[in-house]
C-alpha cells in the first residue's frame, strides 16, 4: 500500500520532470519570472525591513525634552519632577533651568554668543530632559508618551524632533507604497505567464491527455503531474530569488563594511529573517501551483 | 451491453450526424458498422464511449443510463472500454512496452501489476518480441496491434474500433480483423466501425449500415 502511494509520487514526479525537459526554454522563462518577482519582492521586503531598523534606532537614541511654563514654582516642579519620574516609562529625569538652558545655547553658538549678549530677559524655558526606558523607545509609545506629558500641568510643550522622524516615518510608508504598487503588478504578470507556460505544455502533451482521458484516467491523475511541474518552477524561481538576493546582500555588506566600517553595531543591516525566508518559498510555491490551477480550470472546461 | 432508442446527434450548425437510431449489441457480440464515408459510423462509436452526448434519445451502455451521466460514471465506462482509432494515437516518444504501460499507470494500477499485465497484453497481439521498439520504427499493423494491446490491456467488457484498418494493406488487414474475432472469443464484445464493404461483408450476422446517419440494416442487432 504504501509502496503504491510512493510509486505515485514517483510517477507524477517522472512525469512532471518529463514534461519540464521537454520544454525546456518556457520553464526556463517562468522560472526566470518567479525569480525576478521574488527578487524584487524579496529587495522591497529587506528595504524595508532595514529601514524600519534604522527608524527603531534613532527612535531609541532620542529623549523627550518637556519645556516647563515660567510660572512654575519650586514645589510644583518636584511634585512634576516626581510625577514623571515615577510613570513606568521613565528611566531618567534631569532638571535644565532656564539659566542652564542659556549657558547651554551660548556653548553651542560658540563663536557667534555675542548675539545673546543684549537680551533683557532670558527668552529660554526651563525643562525635563527625560530619558525613557528602551522598551519603550519607538515610534508607537513615544507619541501616546508625549500626548500624556503634555497633559500635565506647567508643561508648556514637549519635543521629540517628532518632525524629522515623520519624515522619515512618511518616506518608509512611501517605499512601502511603491513596493506593493510594483509587487502587484508583478504579481499578476507572474501568475499570467507561469499559466501560459503550463498551457503550452498541456498542448505539447495533449496526445498523453487524451489517452488519459480515453482509458479513463481521474482529473487528479491527469492533472497532478502538471501541479506538480507548477510547484517546482515555484520552489526553483523561490530559492533562485532567495540565493541572489542573498549574495547580493554579502557583496553589499563587504562593501559597505570595507568602506563605512562605522556602519557596523547598531546599524548593521540585515538580512531576512527565517519567517519572512520560509514566506517566500511558501509564496513562490503558491504562485506556481496558483499558475497551474488558472491554466488547469480553463483546460477541463476545454 | 450497449442499447440505443431513437438517438438523433446534431452537430453545430443544425448539421445532422444521426437520426433515430435504435440498436441493442449483447455481451459478447461481434459487430460490424459499415458505410460510406459521413455515414454516422465514428459518431456512433464516440456516442457509445462518452466523447459526444445525444442531442436526444437514450443510450445504455454497461447499465449506465447516460442520461444521468457525470464524470465519475464516464471515468468508470472508460476503464471498461476499449477504444482503438485509425491512426493509432501512439504516444511515438514512447516504446511499445511504455505505450501500454502508461495506460495502466495512468489508473493507477499497482506497481506489482503493472508488468505483468502489459506483458500479457502485448503477448495477446504477438508483439512479445518488440518490446523496446518505438512506434515509428514499427509497420503499420504492428503499430495497430500496440494500439490493441493498449486497449485490452486493463481487461474492459467491450472494444470498440473507428476504421482499425483504413490505414493497413489487405492482408494485415485480415490479420487485425482475426485479432479482433480471437479478442471476441474470448469474451470481449467487439464493435468495429468500418467504410470496407467487403471486410463487413465476411460478418454478416451482427452487422449494422448506415446511410446518411440512419440504419439502412434489417435491423438483426
Amino acid at each position: 500500500m504504501l509502496s503504491d502511494i510512493f510509486y505515485r509520487v514517483f510517477y507524477f514526479l517522472r512525469e512532471a520532470l518529463h514534461g519540464m525537459s521537454r520544454n525546456r526554454f518556457t520553464h526556463l522563462v517562468a522560472v526566470g519570472t518567479i525569480t525576478f518577482a521574488l527578487l524584487t519582492f524579496g529587495i522591497f521586503l529587506l528595504t524595508v525591513i532595514n529601514l524600519n531598523r534604522i527608524f527603531d534606532e534613532w527612535g531609541r537614541r532620542i529623549h523627550l525634552i518637556a519645556y516647563l511654563d515660567d510660572s512654575i514654582n519650586q514645589q510644583e516642579l518636584n511634585a512634576l519632577r516626581e510625577r514623571i519620574t515615577t510613570l513606568p516609562y521613565t528611566h531618567l529625569v534631569t532638571f535644565v533651568s532656564k539659566e542652564q538652558a542659556l549657558t547651554l545655547l551660548k556653548e553651542s553658538l560658540q563663536g557667534q554668543s555675542g548675539i545673546l549678549e543684549n537680551l533683557e530677559v532670558n527668552p529660554l524655558p526651563a525643562s525635563l530632559e527625560i530619558q525613557l526606558k528602551d522598551a519603550y523607545k519607538n515610534s508607537q509609545s513615544l507619541k501616546a508618551i508625549v500626548a500624556k506629558i503634555k497633559q500635565f500641568d506647567k508643561v508648556r510643550d514637549v519635543e521629540y524632533g517628532q518632525e524629522w522622524l515623520e519624515k522619515f516615518s512618511a518616506f518608509i510608508s512611501m517605499v512601502k507604497l511603491v513596493g506593493i504598487t510594483i509587487g502587484c503588478f508583478l504579481l499578476l504578470a507572474t501568475i499570467f505567464i507561469i499559466s501560459n507556460t503550463i498551457k503550452l505544455t498541456i498542448y505539447s502533451r495533449r496526445d498523453e491527455i487524451e489517452i488519459m482521458k480515453l482509458v479513463g484516467a481521474t482529473n487528479f491523475f491527469i492533472q497532478a503531474p502538471f501541479f506538480v511541474e507548477g510547484l517546482l518552477q515555484g520552489l526553483i524561481g523561490s530559492l533562485g530569488a532567495l540565493g541572489t538576493l542573498y549574495l547580493g546582500y554579502r557583496m553589499f555588506m563587504s562593501t559597505t563594511t570595507a568602506h563605512y566600517g562605522f556602519y557596523r553595531g547598531p546599524l548593521t543591516l540585515v538580512f531576512l529573517p527565517q519567517t519572512l525566508v520560509v514566506s517566500l518559498i511558501l509564496f513562490g510555491v503558491v504562485l506556481g501551483v496558483g499558475g497551474c490551477i488558472l491554466s488547469m480550470g480553463r483546460f477541463l472546461k476545454a | 451491453m450497449i442499447q440505443m432508442f431513437n438517438v438523433y446527434k446534431v452537430y453545430p450548425h443544425n448539421h445532422p450526424a444521426l437520426t433515430d437510431i435504435s440498436l441493442h449489441i449483447k455481451k459478447g457480440d461481434f459487430v460490424v458498422v459499415t458505410g460510406s464515408s459521413g455515414a454516422g459510423k465514428t459518431t456512433l462509436i464516440k456516442l457509445i464511449f462518452c466523447a459526444e452526448r445525444a442531442t436526444q434519445g437514450q443510450i445504455i451502455v454497461q447499465g449506465v443510463n447516460f442520461s444521468k451521466l457525470d464524470h465519475a460514471r464516464i471515468t468508470t465506462l472508460r476503464r471498461n472500454t476499449g477504444v482503438v482509432f485509425q491512426d493509432f494515437r501512439l504516444l511515438t516518444q514512447r516504446t511499445a512496452y511504455e505505450n501500454v504501460v502508461f495506460a495502466l499507470e495512468a489508473l493507477g494500477t499497482r506497481r506489482t501489476e503493472i508488468k505483468r499485465k502489459a506483458w500479457q497484453a502485448l503477448k495477446l497481439v504477438g508483439l512479445q518480441k518488440r518490446l523496446d521498439a518505438k512506434p515509428l520504427e514499427l509497420s503499420g499493423g504492428e503499430q495497430q496491434r500496440i494500439a490493441i494491446a493498449r486497449a485490452l490491456v486493463n481487461n474492459p467488457a467491450m472494444l470498440l474500433a473507428d476504421e482499425p484498418t483504413g490505414n493497413l494493406d489487405a492482408d494485415i488487414t485480415q490479420d487485425i480483423m482475426a485479432l479482433f474475432k480471437s479478442i471476441n472469443e474470448r469474451g470481449t464484445t467487439v464493435v468495429i466501425a468500418t467504410h470496407n464493404k467487403n471486410l463487413a461483408s465476411q460478418y454478416p450476422h451482427h452487422h449494422i449500415i448506415l446511410e446518411r446517419g440512419r440504419r439502412v440494416d434489417t435491423g438483426a442487432c
